[in-house]
């Protein structure tokens, strides 16, 4: 139905009304020379319908033989679109430009949506898609959908499952990520041996039997809860251990800072250039230009969003920024204030079980440069299972 | 084989074929033109009679040389001749 409505708006058509002592005539002699009519609704006096251009001069003759009058309510259609623009060829010129310029521009994709991907990165996806063949600005008739999917699942191990939608413009990837394996618990028989060196303050063995005690001093490897015991028969019983014991160990550390250094820093001094990207096309916009000789760059892509639809016009921004080399002369206090930062920091990521209980801290000057010598005592669980086979000699 | 009695099989070449769905749609073959169309009544000639359609919002939907398409709330069809 809205095929025929859109070639009879192509084609021009007029809603008329007859009126006249017999109007249903009109209808019968139109119907015996096969003119069209469509839509004929009864009023007062005749009746109402609409029929195309060409019919509609067909039809005068008729409707004097039925004695009615035409009268045109209406003329729709391109045919009097165009009457009305007879003066004005820009518009349908422009129109029919702006008409092919759509039918041009939807071969192509315009966004690329990604769903699904919750712990994987989107740019990775997007990387590998674009790799295999899918990308914004890229030609639909060049996208084999199979073969993407094929040859991104081999690509990318996290990916259990996906999927290449074109809806329109838009290419909607469905990615089904794969479920992470469950930790197990080994029930297998093992024994919980030292991770470190260092003085055991507690024991709390909750599978297997201990062998040491508080106070008793372990260097690493050695047995702290065995998961073997001879029965009153002389066999072995074999469990899995499981214990936490604490343990204070003695870490030493040194580091050394040279008492004058120098560092590249990023400056004030920056160069932004903005280019107008559509599709794989770029445009420059400013007239800027880069001239340092060492700097970093950073890039940001601002792309234009359409009711939750991206589209293919973008603004992508370049700033230079000028890298100065700068030099520092240290004293104690501030020596001192780095170790002291670079100490927290092995605390927090390098022993974040470990509760400290001692630290100490010394600071020399040797040969141009600080030296730090580091003495912590840390409070932590050295537990460390070691399964064994049951089948061993 | 015997044969049918032909006294018992009136022509039906001429006579109007009638196809419903329901009371809302009518198809007329055999019409050879309306005579009356109104929202409350149609009548549609044929060859042999005149089909009368009564009911609310009647309205025809296509007309052919010999065929035509009703619509609407039919309330009573009456063959007159």
């Amino acid at each position: 139905m809205i095929v025929l409505s859109f070639l009879r708006f192509c084609r021009g058509y007029v809603t008329f009304t007859a009126k006249g002592r017999f109007p249903e005539r009109l209808l019968n002699l139109a119907a015996g020379r096969g003119i069209n009519l469509w839509n004929p609704q009864p009023v007062a006096g005749g009746i109402t319908g609409a029929m195309s251009v060409s019919d509609y001069k067909r039809v005068r003759p008729l409707a004097r033989r039925s004695k009615c009058v035409l009268r045109i309510e209406k003329k729709r259609g391109v045919p009097f679109f165009l009457r009305r623009c007879r003066g004005r060829a820009g518009i349908p010129v422009g129109a029919v430009l702006g008409a092919l310029l759509i039918v041009f521009l939807s071969q192509f994709i315009w966004s690329l949506r990604i769903v699904g991907a919750d712990n994987l990165s989107e740019t990775k996806v997007r990387e590998c898609l674009a790799e295999n063949g899918i990308s914004v600005g890229i030609y639909k008739g060049d996208i084999d959908v199979d073969k993407i999917e094929r040859d991104t699942l081999m690509q990318l191990d996290d990916i259990r499952w996906l999927s290449v939608n074109l809806l329109g413009c838009t290419a909607d990837i469905e990615v089904s990520e794969k479920a992470k394996k469950p930790d197990i618990m080994s029930l297998q028989p093992c024994n919980i041996k030292a991770r470190e060196d260092g003085v055991i303050t507690s024991v709390k063995a909750r599978g297997g039997f201990a062998e040491v005690k508080e106070g008793s001093g372990v260097v690493k490897g050695d047995l702290l809860v065995s998961g073997v015991k001879m029965s009153k028969l002389d066999t072995p019983q074999f469990v899995h251990a499981d214990a936490e014991v604490m343990a204070d160990i003695y870490s030493e550390r040194e580091l050394k800072i040279p008492c004058r250094y120098s560092y590249i820093s990023i400056s004030e001094n920056k160069t932004e250039r903005s280019r107008l990207k559509l599709f794989h096309r770029e445009f420059p916009v400013s007239l800027s230009f880069f001239g340092c000789e060492n700097a970093a760059y950073s890039e940001r892509e601002q792309t234009l969003c359409l009711d939750d639809t991206l589209l293919p016009l973008s603004v992508r921004t370049e700033t230079e920024y000028a890298l100065a080399e700068s030099t520092v002369s240290l004293n104690t206090e501030q020596a001192q204030q780095i170790f002291r930062n670079a100490e927290l920091l092995y605390e927090v990521f390098e022993r974040p079980a470990g509760a400290v209980k001692q630290r100490r801290l010394t600071v020399s000057e040797e040969d141009g440069a600080y030296v730090c010598h580091f003495s912590c005592v840390f409070n932590e669980n050295i537990a460390e299972p070691v399964e064994f086979s049951v089948t061993e000699g | 084989m015997k044969k049918p009695s032909t006294a018992l099989m009136p022509d039906l070449g001429s006579a109007p074929l009638l196809e419903m769905v329901g009371n809302r749609r009518v198809t007329v073959e055999g019409s050879t033109g309306i005579l009356l169309y109104e929202t409350s009544n149609i009548k549609i000639n044929t060859a042999r009679m005149v089909l009368s359609f009564e009911g609310r919002g009647l309205s025809v939907r296509c007309v052919s040389g010999s065929c035509v398409e009703l619509s609407g709330f039919i309330t009573k069809i009456e063959f007159l001749s």
